[in-house]
């Protein structure tokens, strides 16, 4: 899918298929880089898996939803210090 | 659970067929019941391929919703089965949407103030009909001089409410 | 013209402030109850001193009188309530507000003897309240406390207004229409950027207005002609993320409301200007002290003389033009300059000003009034206003807002930018430049805070709106809160409504001067939004009262009214709670549950669509039992979990087609279900395999049940075969209704026959009075829940926690068959889960058949402990005792013996029993 413009206009959300929308229809999703353990994974693994996260500075992979628009999955590269999306594209399994 | 009773802190809902707001230079009526609608789920041609043998009258139309999901609005004679149907999944919302038409030269303010993603896009098409409106997730359908609004009938009370209390507002800016 | 060095106090028959000059439509209005008259172009402030009014409140602390300092939004003083038209407006800002005919203004004094407080004085010094009032408990005190602070009262019946307020987007937004400002915005308009200009007066011009000598009028024309957008009236209060500001626009009324804008602009200008400093001295809060500047803008802009014998006392050249003014207005000027050579004093006395130079005021005295001024020479000068100069500190709060930082820079005695932050730019004087286009001499305007040594500290103010003296600065010091952030929360320097504007930099630099350090080490408190208090009815705009929520409404919602339902909000959506005023009719509609048939609407249950190759592969993965193996036309009941293994929904499952499911999950649970659904199919499933539909709002579904709904059901003709070995429970068929499609289900909420009728929407009222006809009797939500809760069946989230799993409702297959591939699957295996003392759902019986209160604690131990929580209780009809529900640990183990509740100092026994406590053997099903 097409990945969205960068600095999209202020308090906007630049979503692949809508286009740019109000930040206010976007809902933030999750970590897309942490991986659900499969079967056979230790305790240590799920509880990891269900509270540890990092706190990065800088640019961080997150998932965005697209909750009062078209409902897709996305995956936004965020700056976590001045809040800038670099870039966002629909999620895959 | 709270305690007062709210049957009167919220106001009941109009008979859609006939409510009306008029003034400021808006329109704004109503509709419920009266089009076959369809949820269309698939890949692009074969939704598109579903809905061109079923579209038919007058305001029909398919919003796009999604890559992969679009709402088609036709006669209310038009039925289809709901389900899984050859790759598409279909599912029949006729009764679940108000259809609210605001229209008039002060049209394109209210709306624009209704939902700020509408004000982004401006004059341009919409790439998907699903817009945030009053607070609530809508489907929009623009029109030369202004949209309708497909609402979820258990919202539309709110997003109706809405609209009387911004146009009741008293501008006073230029 | 001068009058010659004063020796003493002098009481002319002109003393005090009062209106000299210029001319305008007459605006009546009341002060305290007092006939006056303002004139247009008048803000509430000016108004009051044309009058002679002084005082005109009393601070909150100390509760001493209190005049106007001010006359912008630095001012600590004038808040006054303002009734309009019948409308109250508390805490308006009396230098801001525009004059309007009819008001009645009325200064916010409290209650309490004056005398009784300053005897308290020396109790409650800053931080008394951790220190004092404490035993036998601080909120004893607080109500007394609070009546004689004296706040702004409330008016419940109040509908004050918001104006309708929006969003812009800009190229550029310039903050303060003063004459850099004014320019800013004129030169990028002409290079072709969409401008907008924002200026808190009622009209452009800033402080330009009653100082230097700029055209205005012609700044503004060439503003105009180059397309920029002018807002008067309208502040910036606050510059938030991704370039936007907050606006608040001043309605045209006091009661027509302000309105709140979100201006979007990459580029934001800040000609904000800078913010003069009072001077310290004892006595520095007698009513008819006031900032210099604001002397002169009540001169030039309103023609109020704010005193006939004004002595200005100043540390910079800034005071000079003020002097020269109120001579040249016929006032009787002294000026004392702290400094020994000012380049100004030969202008000054060629005015007419008595010049005192290299001293300043030791304190000033006067009953309730400035009266006398003694300085550190020892000259005792009389005075009925003291305008004070202490210098200016730039205006620079929404630069740090946006990321900027501040520091204090002690060689030029001001606020620089300590770096640039992308898209703001400052110009003007909040950018430290001062020059004037037609200044012949130079301008020195820095001027050092001065923190005195002499004069009483606890007589010497520092923060005015809430009363914290230098003395209050020094006991910080002491007690070691040595950090302005400290400084601040300790004596609560700074956190009043005006956000410490005349406070903050002078209170920085007397904690600096008490702790041995420069003022630029201590550095600044952060600046947040917002930069004036905005009302809430503009922050809520059009998001109050019912559209503060947007409720989900049921379509049939006009036959519960007309039969006379009491209606209330269920998690989002507004439902009939009983049908009657009060819920003395609950027990009569469980008692025709259990006896007869009743029905209630299920409309907002939900209705979601799974469909595709991989629906039954989704459902297996989202529910904690198998979905896929659900034979079509069956319905199975299943659980929802949390990755921790929590339980979130229970719902059930029908199997309309070998591709096809319905999902009917709670009514509050819809869009989370919704949510979690799509989240594991576009992240996990592939979008492909399965497409979710939620059909909730097309349905309206009406949910038949009791012994006899069998015959009810049986009149309506929607189904042809009702005997239950073709239609067993757990079942559904599809039928017809007044010509459309209907769908019948058998499931029960009750634990009594029951059917779940559901008909496209549109015909919601029909089928409800069809039923009605038939003999069904209508129950609201709080029967359904004693129903359900004598059956044992959960609310989830009432009898739930964020802990409770499957095994703890009894539930124990998701756990011990140890499948895998759902939702919480690995979490049911933690040893936690496995823990015999985990909180388990139970029934509670009391011996003598009475009720435990909800919420109650069930306890044991010496200390008590809590060992779980009452969850629901209620007086039930059907089996004429009290039954509750609880989570208790080790619950199954403990059913048979006896456990202690705990309610509000009130504790009982009660026996634990299984959570069902009706027809345990589900027979009542097929009956």
């Amino acid at each position: 899918m097409t990945d969205a413009g960068l600095t999209p206009a202020p308090g906007s959300f630049p979503c692949p298929f809508c286009g740019p929308r109000d930040e206010a229809e976007f809902r933030y999703g999750g970590d897309p880089d942490v991986a659900r353990p499969g079967p056979g994974s230790s305790d240590e693994d799920w509880a990891r898996y269900l509270y540890v996260r990092e706190n990065r500075r800088g640019l961080v992979r997150e998932y965005w939803v697209h909750a009062q628009g078209c409902g897709l999955w996305l995956i936004a590269e965020r700056d976590t210090v001045t809040h800038l999306i670099q870039s966002v594209r629909e999620a895959t399994p | 659970m709270p305690d007062a009773d709210r049957a009167t802190f919220w106001p009941a809902a109009p008979d859609w067929s006939r409510a009306r707001i008029e003034g400021r230079g808006v329109t704004v009526t109503a509709a419920h019941g009266d089009r076959g609608v369809y949820l269309l789920s698939g890949p692009q041609d074969a939704v598109r391929a579903l809905a061109a043998t079923h579209i038919s009258g007058v305001c029909a139309c398919l919003l796009p919703i999604a890559p992969d999901r679009a709402l088609m609005v036709t006669a209310p004679e038009v039925t289809l089965d709901e389900g899984w149907q050859d790759g598409v999944a279909v599912s029949q919302l006729s009764d679940a949407h108000v259809r609210i038409d605001v229209r008039g030269t002060a049209a394109e303010a209210l709306l624009f103030r209704a939902s700020p993603s509408l004000a982004l896009a401006g004059d341009g098409p919409l790439a998907s009909a699903a817009v945030a409106f009053a607070g609530v997730p809508v489907l929009v359908e623009k029109r030369p001089d202004g949209a309708k609004i497909h609402v979820e009938l258990p919202l539309t009370p709110h997003v109706w409410h809405w609209l009387l209390a911004a146009l009741s507002e008293t501008e006073v800016h230029p | 013209m001068t009058t010659g060095p004063q020796t003493g106090p002098q009481t002319g028959p002109q003393t005090g402030p009062r209106r000299i000059s210029g001319k305008g439509a007459t605006v009546p209005f009341t002060f305290a109850g007092r006939r006056l008259e303002g004139r247009a172009g008048d803000t509430i402030a000016s108004a009051l001193l044309a009058n002679g009014i002084l005082t005109v409140g009393r601070s909150f602390k100390y509760r001493r009188p209190r005049g106007i300092l001010a006359a912008g939004e630095d001012e600590p003083n004038a808040i006054l309530d303002v009734v309009l038209n019948g409308t109250r407006v508390p805490n308006v800002r009396a230098t801001l507000q525009p004059l309007e005919a009819g008001m009645e203004v009325t200064p916010v004094l409290g209650r309490g003897a004056e005398l009784l407080t300053r005897l308290l004085a020396p109790f409650i010094p800053s931080g008394f309240y951790y220190k004092t009032f404490i035993w036998p408990d601080w909120r004893f005190f607080e109500p007394a406390i609070r009546r004689m602070a004296g706040l702004g009262r409330l008016d419940p019946a109040s509908r004050a207004t918001a104006g309708p307020g929006g969003h812009l987007a800009v190229d550029l937004c310039v903050v303060g229409a003063g004459r850099s400002g004014l320019g800013a915005a004129t030169r990028a308009a002409r290079a072709g950027r969409r401008v907008l200009l924002v200026d808190r007066q009622d009209a452009p011009g800033g402080a330009s207005r009653w100082r230097s000598g700029a055209d205005i009028a012609a700044l503004v024309a060439r503003a105009e002609d180059a397309g920029v957008t002018i807002w008067t009236g309208a502040t910036a209060f606050g510059a938030y993320e991704n370039g936007r500001l907050g606006v608040l626009r001043q309605g045209g009324s006091l009661t027509l409301g302000d309105s709140l804008w979100e201006v979007r602009a990459p580029e934001v200008t800040l000609a904000t200007g800078a913010l003069e400093r009072p001077a310290l001295f004892q006595g520095n809060d007698l009513p008819g002290t006031m900032l210099a500047d604001a002397a002169l803008c009540y001169l030039l802009r309103h023609g109020v003389l704010s005193g006939a014998r004004p002595l200005v006392v100043t540390n910079n050249d800034s005071a000079y033009p003020v002097a020269i003014a109120l001579a040249m207005a016929g006032a009787a000027v002294t000026l004392v300059d702290a400094r020994q050579a000012p380049a100004w004093a030969a202008r000054a006395t060629a005015a007419g000003v008595r010049m005192v130079v290299g001293a300043r005021i030791v304190r000033a005295t006067g009953r309730g009034r400035v009266d006398v001024a003694v300085l550190t020479d020892g000259q005792r000068i009389g005075a009925d206003l003291i305008a004070m100069s202490g210098g200016w500190t730039p205006t620079v709060h929404l630069y740090c807002q946006a990321g900027g930082k501040a520091v204090w820079d002690e060689g030029r005695s001001t606020l620089v930018p300590a770096f640039a932050v992308p898209g703001i730019a400052l110009a003007g004087r909040v950018a430290g430049d001062w020059t004037g286009p037609e200044d012949a001499l130079p301008w020195d305007w820095a001027g050092a805070p001065d923190v005195p040594e002499t004069g009483k500290a606890k007589k010497t103010w520092v923060d005015l709106q809430n009363d914290v003296t230098l003395a209050d600065v020094q006991l910080a010091a002491r007690e070691n809160f040595a950090s302005v952030e400290h400084l601040k929360r300790y004596t609560t320097l700074g956190m009043a409504t005006d956000q410490g504007k005349t406070a903050n930099l002078i209170g920085a630099a007397a904690l600096a001067q008490a702790t041995g350090r420069r003022t630029t080490d201590l550095g600044l408190t952060t600046y947040r939004p917002p930069y004036v208090p905005v009302p809430m009815t503009a922050l809520a705009g059009l998001s109050r009262g019912p559209l503060q929520t947007p409720l989900r409404r049921l379509a049939a919602e006009a036959a519960h009214r007309a039969s006379g339902a009491t209606l209330r909000d269920y998690g989002g959506l507004l439902r009939p709670a009983f049908y009657g005023p009060d819920d003395s009719v609950i027990p009569a509609e469980c008692r025709a549950a259990r006896e007869g048939a009743v029905v209630f609407d299920a409309s907002s249950l939900g209705k979601v669509a799974v469909m595709g190759p991989k629906a039954g592969e989704l459902l297996d993965f989202l529910f904690a039992s198998r979905m896929s193996t659900l034979a079509p036309g069956r319905i199975r009941y299943g659980l929802t979990l949390s990755e921790a293994g929590t339980v979130t929904d229970d719902g059930v499952v029908l199997r309309l087609s070998p591709e096809e499911y319905l999902v009917s999950c709670s009514s509050s649970h819809v869009r989370a279900f919704v949510a979690s659904a799509e989240e594991w199919r576009q992240t996990r499933f592939g979008r492909e395999g399965v497409h979710i539909h939620d059909r909730t709002a097309h349905w309206a579904t009406m949910s038949l049940s009791g012994p006899t709904s069998k015959a009810v059901l049986a009149k309506l003709g929607i189904v042809t075969g009702l005997d239950d070995a073709a239609f067993p429970h757990m079942s559904f068929v599809a039928g017809r209704f007044q010509g459309h499609p209907a769908r019948v289900a058998r499931v029960s909420f009750t634990g009594e026959r029951g059917y779940e009728i559901s008909v496209p929407a549109g015909l919601a009222i029909p089928l409800w009075e069809a039923l009605a006809s038939a003999g069904a009797t209508p129950i609201g939500i709080e029967a359904l829940g004693w129903l359900r809760a004598e059956k044992g069946f959960i609310y989830v989230g009432q009898d739930t926690d964020g802990e409770t799993t499957p095994q703890d409702l009894g539930f124990d297959a998701p756990r011990l068959k140890r499948r895998e591939g759902f939702v919480g699957d690995r979490a049911l295996q933690l040893p936690v889960a496995g823990d015999a003392h985990r909180k388990a759902l139970v029934g509670l019986s009391r011996a003598d058949g009475g009720t435990i209160p909800a919420g109650a604690h069930l306890i044991e131990g010496r200390p008590r402990r809590s060992i779980g929580f009452v969850t629901s209780s209620h007086l039930s009809p059907t089996l004429g005792r009290g039954v509750a529900l609880a989570l208790l640990e080790g619950g199954r183990a403990r059913i048979g013996q006896e456990v202690t509740w705990f309610d509000l100092g009130k504790t009982g026994r009660a026996t634990v029993t299984a959570p069902c406590a009706w027809d345990p053997e589900g027979r009542r099903l097929d009956a």
